[in-house]
């Protein structure tokens, strides 16, 4: 599975093009940086919030208690003041601490419910407020009563209790939690136990934790060493088994910061021990709430992961399509020039690198192109001037017959025939030579086939008529040398030498819309119109061999070398009826420059 | 090319606002929907309420409800009852907690009523076909636990005065019904007396029920009457026992004097929260939890038991 993963993503990578490449890379970089970096701070920042927490509540914690220990001891103080100042001095069988209990009541009574003072057998010695103790009531069998006598050394605090001494008058039954000591009453000079009973307000206490402030659902409760709650903020609902507390395990815990899982919320539990009283005050604060600052963050911080994910997206689009489009644009020229484009337009785009290897291809291809165009140049050259060497060969057997002729007519007293072949046959290589040019004009060419006409016609005894007929506009242009007089042997070999009747050739040039055309017509022997074609196509020679030995080919590929495939010959035929040969040239002006 | 990255583009772009529409309300959520709750008993506005009430109360601060404790003029006053649920209605009540004042005569009002607005039982029944939350104690249990009470005080061939009171109430009948079929388990006789309406009269009746001296075992089952014959006992310095429910300071005070010798209780304060927490989930339309309102009963001697002193005297902040 993994490997067939591995695989795609490596074919992927092997045929994705380079856009691509660069624009899925950088974004999976980019989004796993983006992540790790992200994942990173977040994790960061919830342990920083707790750690916060955790030490802001210790600190609150730490003030909490500083306030209830203040309030414990102020309570100690009351009853020392009590004891040590009133009830130790004085006998009680003759003297009361009325005035002594009335004055540290009175500058106390915010926090305190009553002072009351009482015998060994649980009779009440003294109470202030001054106060009746119901009739049913034993204080022998309350726990604050039975703690004092036992251990007579200490300072008792109780767990909060509903006070239960006094008669009142409106039936009110307060909450306290009682401080009870073991005193010695002096009566009558003896020495006696008692108890002083001090009961503090029990909303002394819970003013100190109320008011607390720990965040929303945190909150501060405060037990004995025994884990027995004191002060809860939601003391009555665990009191009817509403809810619950973790207090039992919390109380066999050192004093520190603690999580524990609580009814499937985690919370953070922080424990602080009150001297003296070894009471436990413990703040809760469920995670949820310390995180949900992070919580916030996390949003935030997902959205600034996805708005940053989806800028670099954009940008790794714009950056790779920047780098990469240059790059297959040149590719893709590179691909047309494979296929043989020739007009190839490489745009100089991108990055300096790309323009210059742009730069360096279009340079190539300049030169590939002139390189190529000079070879075909030098081919075209080399075969023109191939053909003109051919051009040039004179059949021997047309000048040995020539002189050979002129021989006769000389044996034969011919003279007159004799001048008028010596004079044709000179012109004949006169203008064959034409200063070594190979264009020259229509008249000088048709002069020329003329020439060679007269020769002929006077070797082969005037077997057939010839005639040149050319339009006046036509004379003066431009006529590639030599080409005429060969379709005109052609003519004359093919078609009038096996003819039983007479012969007649038309030399025909005429001008028509820019073109030239220059007809060789004969009554001849003709052939099927699919031969005349294939004369022109067939590979090999074609001439005669009896011909000047250039044949009709030959014209045709000197004229498509001077002037283009458009031009050359075309050739008209039919069995029995004669040929047309029809020379198709450009009607350019003949300029007399020397050489071309 | 280009419409692949625009629709890219575009894609992104419809995942970053959608993600910012659904991650950044998430984050700045917390506004909570306070509910006003309409809360009818039915009683006078005395202390007998007092510790439903601060169940009520604290669940209310708990579950952010908005209460309104509403009492009546005349003790089980079923007209007073109609009218104060059709006013509350008409007030824009988000739902109706109430103790009925009548099983059978306040069904139908109730139970049409229910399909406008979400209406809780709590402490007396009405009799209805349909599925009502319901909020109380086991009210049988608890005259029985009563009677459990007389007959462990030694009261084996006694003659029982049960002043009877709101007998169409479906949690005083269940009450006097497990009373008597304990009570009749013993060789104890039983009576009932009806008692006039007027508090005087009441007082006036019960003296002399008192004066007689036949009568070993008073028993009411109104705090109301609780506390008249507890008044009119002390005056007459009877010797006659007396047994109730309630659990009013004037109640807890006579018992403390002995002049009551026992009274059978329910944890009010969880009925209260327990009835208010039933409300709410009424409201938002879950499942109401089973929940079980425990009743104990309460003498001088175990009064100040841990457990009773902190359903007795509730701490309240």
């Amino acid at each position: 599975m993994l490997k067939s993963i591995q695989e795609r993503i490596i074919n992927y990578y092997k045929k994705a093009s380079i856009h691509n490449i660069i624009s899925v890379s950088f974004t999976i970089v980019a989004v796993l940086g983006m992540i790790v970096v992200g994942g990173a701070l977040y994790l960061r920042f919830s342990n920083l919030t707790e750690e916060m927490v955790a030490k802001n509540n210790q600190a609150i914690l730490d003030q909490v208690n500083l306030n209830l220990d203040s309030y414990l001891r102020k309570m100690m103080k009351i009853s020392d003041t009590m004891y040590y100042r009133g009830i130790k001095k004085k006998d009680l069988s003759s003297e009361n601490i009325n005035k002594e209990m009335d004055i540290l009541y009175e500058a106390n009574k915010d926090f305190l419910i009553s002072i009351s003072l009482f015998s060994e057998h649980g009779d009440i010695i003294a109470s202030y407020p001054v106060q009746q103790l119901k009739e049913n009531i034993d204080p022998r069998e309350n726990e604050w009563f039975q703690d004092a006598l036992e251990k007579s050394e200490n300072l008792h605090f109780s767990t909060p209790h509903v006070q239960n001494l006094f008669y009142d008058p409106n039936y009110k039954y307060t909450w306290v939690v009682s401080l009870s000591r073991a005193v010695e009453i002096t009566e009558d000079g003896k020495a006696k136990r008692g108890v002083l009973l001090v009961d503090m307000s029990f909303s002394g206490i819970e003013e100190i934790c109320k008011n607390v402030d720990l965040g929303q659902n945190a909150y501060v409760y405060l037990m004995d060493g025994n884990g027995e709650i004191i002060y809860h903020p939601r003391q009555q609902l665990i009191y009817t088994n509403l809810i619950e507390e973790t207090n039992n395990k919390n109380s066999k815990l050192e004093d520190g910061n603690y999580l524990e899982n609580f009814q499937g919320n985690k919370r953070m539990i922080n424990i602080k021990t009150v001297g003296y009283t070894g009471w436990k005050i413990v703040s809760v604060s469920p995670i949820e709430d310390i995180l949900s600052g992070a919580s916030d963050f996390r949003a935030f911080a997902i959205f600034i992961m996805l708005f940053a994910i989806f800028t670099l997206i954009s940008i790794n689009m714009y950056v790779s399509s920047r780098i990469a489009n240059p790059i297959m644009e040149l590719e893709k020229a590179v691909k047309e020039f494979e296929n043989g484009v020739d007009n190839l337009n490489i745009s100089e785009t991108g990055s300096q690198e790309v323009q210059h290897l742009a730069k360096a291809i279009k340079l190539m291809i300049n030169q590939m192109n002139i390189l190529m165009d000079n070879i075909v140049k030098e081919q075209e050259e080399k075969r023109k001037s191939e053909l003109n060497a051919l051009q040039s060969q004179i059949n021997p057997h047309f000048l040995y017959n020539t002189l050979d002729s002129i021989v006769w007519m000389i044996e034969n007293e011919n003279y007159n025939g004799a001048i008028t072949m010596v004079t044709s046959l000179a012109r004949f290589f006169r203008i064959s030579i034409s200063k070594g040019r190979n264009i020259i004009t229509v008249k000088d060419e048709l002069e020329h086939a003329r020439n060679y006409l007269t020769i002929q016609s006077i070797r082969y005894k005037n077997k057939f008529d010839y005639e040149i007929e050319a339009q006046e506009e036509a004379l003066d242009l431009q006529c590639i040398k030599l080409i005429v007089q060969p379709l005109i042997e052609n003519a004359i070999y093919h078609g009038m030498e096996y003819m039983y009747g007479d012969g007649n050739i038309l030399v025909k040039a005429y001008v028509e819309e820019e073109n030239l055309y220059i007809d060789i017509i004969d009554n001849g022997l003709g052939m099927p119109q699919e031969v005349a074609e294939e004369l022109l196509v067939k590979k090999g020679k074609n001439s005669s061999r009896k011909g000047s030995g250039i044949g009709l080919k030959n014209v045709h590929e000197r004229i498509q070398l001077y002037f283009g495939k458009e031009y050359g010959l075309k050739i008209f035929s039919e069995p029995d009826e004669g040929t047309i040969i029809r020379i198709h040239m450009p009607a350019n002006k003949y300029i007399d420059n020397k050489g071309e | 090319m280009v419409i692949r990255k625009r629709t890219i583009f575009i894609f992104l772009f419809i995942i970053l606002i959608s993600s910012s529409l659904i991650l950044l309300p998430k984050a700045s959520k917390g506004k909570v929907k306070v509910y006003k709750v309409s809360v009818i008993v039915r009683g006078k506005s005395s202390e007998v309420w007092r510790i439903v009430k601060n169940g009520m109360e604290q669940a209310a601060s708990d579950l952010n409800v908005n209460v309104s404790f509403i009492t009546l003029i005349e003790d089980n006053s079923v007209e007073e009852q109609k009218e104060l649920i059709k006013r509350e209605i008409m007030n824009g009540t988000d739902g109706i907690l109430i103790s009925p004042a009548d099983y059978s005569s306040l069904s139908k009002l109730i139970e049409d009523l229910r399909k406008e607005i979400p209406i809780v039982l709590f402490e007396s029944n009405i009799e209805t076909k349909e599925n009502f939350t319901y909020i109380s104690c086991d009210n049988y249990e608890l005259g029985r636990k009563l009677a459990n009470e007389v007959i462990k005080n030694g009261n084996t061939r006694s003659k029982i005065i049960i002043l009877r009171s709101g007998f169409n109430i479906s949690s005083e009948k269940e009450k006097y019904e497990g009373f008597i079929d304990e009570i009749s388990l013993s060789q104890n006789t039983y009576e009932f007396i009806d008692l006039p309406k007027d508090d005087a009269e009441i007082y006036k009746s019960i003296s002399e029920i008192l004066k007689n001296q036949d009568t070993k075992v008073l028993v009411a089952f109104e705090p109301n009457i609780l506390e008249i014959a507890g008044k009119a006992k002390k005056d007459y310095f009877s010797e006659a026992g007396l047994y109730g429910t309630g659990s009013t300071s004037l109640i807890i005070s006579l018992m403390e004097e002995k002049i009551i010798n026992a009274i059978a209780m329910q944890n009010e304060f969880n009925l209260g929260y327990l009835g208010m927490k039933a409300m709410v989930s009424e409201i938002e339309n879950e499942k109401i939890k089973e929940s079980k309102i425990t009743s104990t009963t309460i003498n001088i001697y175990n009064m100040y038991s841990e457990e009773n002193q902190r359903m007795l005297f509730p701490i309240i902040r």
